[in-house]
């Protein structure tokens, strides 16, 4: 915003009109008036830019089509081992579901952003209390309710990642990256997961819910006694993401929605101490797994002003 | 109707100060006081007045921390490495906790021009859920003790300090949320702010590791994103 450094003028001070000229034109300088010093109401249409908000807009179904919980349903296997290999959203009869934008894609201009939501119904699927494994993260100790000794419970903090990536190299649709401020699966130490300040477009998804189930008593279980689980059943887990080019433009060929799993919580005990989701293999079976039947994904490219 | 000029000073013309004080403040009341009715037709260009004209995006996605690896994440509340479990979070404990609600975002945005604002908040939660059913908070054998001990994760959206938005929020043990609120702000400056509430320990509570002694994760905020846009008049 301009300011007016000009010198005020005393009472009786004899000046001329130059002065007055010169004041006048320091309140009409070019480009001054502007959204910060500018009150509402003050424009009329003709001032604005003739471009439209929204560029493009677009929306898909994911998985399969149906509102009921009932076959055809697409079926996600937890992982077992590295490497690990994501799974694109697809229907029961293996053909993706993805949103794509044509031959020349969307060009995200500087001064645009891309916003993307997408929701998808879906249920996870365990045997037994797989989180009571002996080598399953996330297990520790509380006071047995009748001392000494301790018993052995999980925090719960097991996660299913759904996460957006795109193309944005070609139409041809074969270069499948996470999308901007989110990572693919990465080697951490001795495991493979993410770290969690990479995920600007993953949504976590509980796959089950332990509980003392009333026999908690001061901070403390009984002995044999670790908790039960509980199932989620069909929910419908939801993200989003946006992104507006900082350096130069980004064409957007083709969006997806991959879901990975299971995932346990962690942070990096050297370094910077971060924290991270790494793969817990040891919970991993095929007796755990993710089912889902349908969704929708939503994407609008529009100027950020 | 404000006047335009005061006076049309002539080139050589000698003049009182109190005309050139006129003239500054009728000057002036240009800058802000005037609508578009008393606007000259042609006076402004789409130059002059874009881009900020109909609507601003304020993209914060992830939020940045301002701590190393951290984007995206609460650290208003995140417990030193040394006193964490490794397959934990550093996270919300109940040593770094009692209650009430935690900012766990604040930015100004602006320009603000007045008008409609409306922000969506995404993002992933961490939330103990274990210790949700327990021998003092719950029902057992017939006899209700009364005492609720939900495990939830409350979060809300304030404009200069002023709630717009509040919900329960998620209450899995990895969880999602999203809340969303616009509402009419004047002009200026906005304080845009994002907070959450973990729920206070319970009776039956275990607050940290048996055998290490280390404090447990009871809630984190990460993954989060936030959009807003302002839709002015």
């Amino acid at each position: 915003m301009s300011r007016i450094i000009r010198a005020p003028v005393d009472a009786g001070q004899v000046i001329t009109a130059a002065d007055l000229n010169n004041t006048y034109n320091d309140y009409n300088q070019p480009g001054a008036l502007q959204a910060d010093n500018t009150r509402d109401q003050a424009f009329d249409l003709p001032h604005f830019q003739n471009v439209v908000i929204v560029k493009n807009s677009q929306v898909n179904v994911l998985g399969n089509t149906g509102m009921l919980h009932t076959a055809p349903v697409t079926t996600v296997a937890s992982e077992l081992a590295a490497p690990i290999v994501v799974h694109p959203v697809q229907t029961s009869t293996g053909t993706e579901t993805r949103m794509t934008f044509g031959a020349n894609g969307w060009v995200l201009a500087l001064g645009d952003c891309l916003r993307v939501w997408w929701n998808l119904s879906l249920k996870c699927y365990y045997a037994g209390s797989p989180w009571n494994n002996a080598s399953a993260l996330g297990r520790y100790n509380i006071p047995d309710t009748t001392p000494p000794g301790n018993v052995v419970i999980s925090d719960g903090f097991h996660c299913w990642l759904a996460y957006l990536q795109w193309d944005t190299t070609s139409a041809a649709l074969t270069n499948w990256v996470a999308v901007q401020g989110q990572s693919d699966p990465t080697t951490i130490g001795a495991y493979e997961g993410f770290y969690t300040q990479y995920l600007n477009a993953g949504t976590v998804i509980s796959p089950w819910t332990i509980s003392s189930f009333a026999f908690a008593d001061n901070g403390a279980m009984p002995a044999g006694n670790n908790g039960k689980g509980f199932n989620h059943e069909w929910f419908a887990p939801y993200g989003m993401f946006v992104f507006a080019p900082t350096i130069a433009p980004v064409t957007v060929y083709g969006i997806r929605l991959v879901i990975t799993g299971i995932l346990h919580s962690g942070h990096l005990v050297g370094g910077n101490q971060e924290n991270v989701l790494l793969y817990d293999y040891n919970v991993g079976d095929p007796t755990q797994y993710l089912e889902y039947k349908g969704g929708r994904i939503s994407a609008v490219h529009q100027r950020v002003a | 109707m404000k006047q335009w000029t005061q006076h049309d000073a002539r080139s050589k013309q000698t003049v009182e100060s109190g005309q050139f004080n006129a003239e500054q403040q009728a000057a002036r009341s240009m800058i802000a006081g005037l609508d578009r009715t008393q606007f000259p037709e042609g006076c402004l260009t789409n130059a002059q007045v874009t881009p900020n004209a109909l609507h601003q995006c304020y993209i914060f996605s992830p939020w940045n921390t301002g701590v190393a690896g951290a984007l995206g994440e609460q650290t208003v509340r995140r417990a030193a490495d040394a006193d964490t479990l490794p397959e934990q979070f550093r996270a919300v404990n109940y040593q770094n906790y009692g209650s009430g609600w935690i900012t766990a975002f604040e930015t100004t945005l602006q320009p603000f021009k007045g008008g409609n604002l409306l922000t969506e908040w995404y993002g992933n939660c961490a939330i103990q859920t274990f210790f949700n059913w327990t021998r003092r908070a719950s029902w057992i054998a017939g006899t209700s003790k009364g005492v609720a001990n939900e495990k939830f994760l409350g979060l809300r959206i304030l404009y200069n300090g002023v709630v717009i938005a509040e919900r329960i929020g998620p209450a899995k043990p990895m969880d999602h949320f999203s809340i969303s609120g616009s509402q009419q702000v004047p002009s200026g400056p906005v304080i845009l702010t994002l907070q959450f509430k973990p729920q206070a320990a319970g009776p039956d509570d275990a607050v940290q590791e048996a055998s290490t002694n280390d404090f447990l994760c009871q809630a984190h905020l990460f993954g989060n994103r936030v959009f807003a846009i302002g839709r002015f008049r």
